[in-house]
């Protein structure tokens, strides 16, 4: 696959293009008073970490520096492969661990040219992929334009402009993309992978996916038709994206998730010349954008309203499937965390002290709970703030699609923090939020991770649900929805569509919410 | 590998929290039991399943007065509960943090298991746990009418404990 994109580089001379990786892995390994020296810890990341994902993608490792490790492939498309393998691994790591110290990585990649010495790279393109890495944030991949320009058709890749970057050694303005890949797209080791269920099914699609790579590259320009719309992009990389905003929008680039749906890829489906034009209400819409209302407030995601089928035939709780029609409104783009619960405690507003980490959801809050904080948003912020109702939020869950997880039908390893999801975690604590890949509308953590809280009573199935998409309310509720399912739940109640319900004056370790409030303007 | 291993270890028992270990002790002579259905009723329809405990009291989840907890009811479950963890929350096991000693359960037609078990205020099981007899049913098809079973305090041996404190 490398090889047709890869020729057209090859210079005649003696000089050559190759995709250059930049590394960085750090963790806290200091807070845990671990005693091991720089020096062992970063040949432990090399060793561990780094070393298998670059020779598995035919790279070769040229580098340790104080900046990172670095890496040189022959083509870009293995170069990110390689980076995404990386920060798969690192996130298997910070799986296997019960809890802590956890690892970050930062990847960039970027174009350069290889000259007759090879292990003389100093040139441009480490500084611009040394530089990239930099930029990232934490388990994030930065990619060049050049590089972008020629991995942009890989399936199951997302790419996102996150903004335009001037380097010391460049005239010209580059742009920068960040890439999020489905966990299939890299599948390294498939043997580790657990696939609940559905083993046989999605065996077959990846080996049919392996072997018809090929053709789903050639065909991927048709598949885009179908994407769902943009990622939303948080406060903290929009300080990326400081002239992102003269580009036209037909730049901002996102790639349909094409690998979760493998078996479908291979419908014969004609190929497009161009890329069409982004469709949907999304665009008119203007979702994707992240707000946050105050420094202290959760990241808002904008989302644009629409019309989708409620529910499933899979439980009697969920039927009768029904029309939904969801206003715009906004949604937390991760469950309300920790840190930010603690804002509300801090001001006397929230009885709950939790504790945990800052970046964890906050969990074992009640419903009554959840409205403390809401209230005391809504107050600081002279916006109102609720809990999302049911119809948003499993609109907000589907995201577009109609499958039971938002990425397919069938479960894939290390996409929610559930028991049985393919990685494993600590019982007694959820994942940090935002562990895991977004949903289309940029959502973290709407399958496993915390249940979430939204404001309906609970009723035994949707006879009588409302259709506008309001909140369905009860006298004297003493029962309230939860959505999500935990991570100490089963991956059945991941399922976009799976309902449950508690007291809602009763604290259950894995229960938390998001916040959402109707359309500002 | 061992710097790994080290890590792990270290972790592992850096983020467990003290409450995990603690487990409330039971009083003597704590006893749960399910007033109805009986052993090997037969039920039409949605039925009232009726909670009984004796030596100890009901509390909401989360009240730490000594010698209270919650009732769960487990339907159709057979793997063990573990001490360390919260009793699970999904459609398997009901959760009464309210205080409840009765719920109107409409199960599938077909064979079923009942069992109560006690939760501390933090949903744990007591130590050693109060857990009841667990107990076969059979609920027949039928249409949507409830069988009206008899009321809890009617066929109690001794009368079910009060309503939370």
């Amino acid at each position: 696959m490398t090889a047709g994109v890869f020729s057209s580089d090859v210079a005649s001379h003696q000089r050559r293009v190759i995709a250059i990786l930049c590394a960085d892995i750090d963790d806290d390994s200091r807070l845990f008073g671990i005693e091991e020296g720089r020096h062992e810890r970063v040949e432990r990341h090399r060793r561990e970490l780094i070393a298998p994902s670059v020779a598995r993608h035919d790279g070769r490792l040229i580098d340790t520096g104080d900046e990172g490790f670095f890496a040189v492939f022959e083509g870009p498309i293995d170069a990110v492969r390689s980076a995404i393998a990386i920060r798969q691994s690192v996130a298997r790591h910070n799986a296997s661990l019960s809890r802590q110290p956890r690892m970050r990585c930062r990847v960039g990649v970027s174009l350069g040219e290889l000259p007759s010495d090879p292990d003389d790279i100093c040139d441009t393109g480490v500084k611009m992929a040394a530089r990239l890495q930099s930029l990232a944030e934490p388990d994030n991949l930065l990619i060049s334009q050049n590089v972008y320009e020629r991995v942009k058709n890989e399936p199951g890749c997302r790419f996102q402009l996150r903004g335009v970057e001037k380097f010391a050694h460049r005239a010209d303005p580059v742009r920068v993309y960040s890439v999020n890949a489905a966990p299939s797209v890299v599948v390294s080791r498939p043997a580790q992978i657990a696939w609940v269920g559905y083993g046989m099914a999605v065996g077959l699609g990846l080996l049919l996916g392996g072997v018809g790579g090929w053709y789903r590259l050639q065909a991927n320009s048709a598949a885009e038709a179908q994407k769902p719309p943009n990622v939303a992009m948080s406060l903290s990389e929009q300080r990326l994206r400081t002239d992102a905003s003269v580009l036209p929008p037909e730049l901002q680039v996102d790639v349909a998730p094409a690998a979760a749906t493998s078996l479908q890829a291979f419908a014969p489906a004609p190929l497009a010349a161009t890329r069409p034009p982004l469709r949907g209400p999304s665009r008119e819409a203007n979702p994707n954008q992240v707000v946050r209302e105050c420094e202290q407030c959760p990241e808002m995601v904008e989302l644009p309203g629409g019309t989708f089928a409620m529910g499933s035939n899979d439980d009697p709780t969920e039927q009768p499937v029904f029309r939904v029609t969801v206003p715009p409104f906004a949604l937390g783009r991760l469950p309300v965390t920790i840190g930010e619960w603690r804002r509300c405690v801090a001001a006397r507003a929230c009885s709950y002290n939790p504790d945990g980490e800052d970046d964890m959801p906050v969990h074992n809050v009640s419903w009554n709970d959840a409205q403390q904080y809401v209230e005391w948003l809504s107050n600081i912020t002279g916006v109102s703030y609720r809990l999302p109702t049911e119809a948003e939020w499993e609109y907000a869950a589907r995201a577009g699609t109609s499958t039971r997880y938002w990425w397919g039908n069938q479960l894939v390893a290390g996409m929610a923090n559930c028991k049985g999801c393919g990685d494993a975690s600590d019982p007694r604590l959820p994942l940090p939020a935002g562990s895991f890949a977004p949903n289309p509308f940029g959502l973290h953590d709407m399958a496993g991770g915390v249940t979430q809280w939204v404001a309906d009573c609970w009723h035994k199935n949707y006879r009588g649900a409302p259709v506008d998409g309001a909140v369905w309310d009860a006298p004297n509720c003493r029962e309230r929805v939860l959505r999500g399912g935990s991570w100490m739940n089963d991956p059945s109640y991941s399922r976009v569509s799976s309902r449950d319900r508690y007291d809602a004056g009763v604290r259950y370790p894995t229960h938390g919410f998001r916040v959402a409030r109707s359309r500002s303007n | 590998m061992s710097a790994f291993t080290r890590r792990a270890l270290l972790s592992a028992t850096m983020v467990m929290p003290v409450a995990a270990l603690a487990q409330t002790p039971t009083p003597t002579g704590a006893y749960l039991y399910i007033i109805w259905p009986n052993e090997g009723e037969k039920i039409k329809g949605g039925f009232w399943c009726r909670f009984g405990l004796r030596n100890m009291g009901v509390a909401r989840a989360g009240d730490r007065t000594p010698n209270t907890g919650h009732h769960h009811l487990l339907v159709d479950v057979d793997a063990p509960l573990d001490p360390n963890e919260p009793i699970p929350s999904d459609k398997n096991h009901l959760h009464f943090g309210g205080g409840q000693t009765e719920v109107r359960l409409e199960l599938p037609p077909g064979e079923h298991t009942l069992q109560l078990v006690l939760g501390d205020a933090d949903h744990k099981l007591f130590k050693p746990p109060v857990i009841s007899r667990k107990i076969h049913i059979t609920v027949l098809a039928a249409p949507e009418q409830a069988a009206a079973p008899p009321t809890g305090r009617a066929r109690a041996e001794s009368p079910p404990t009060p309503a939370p404190r």
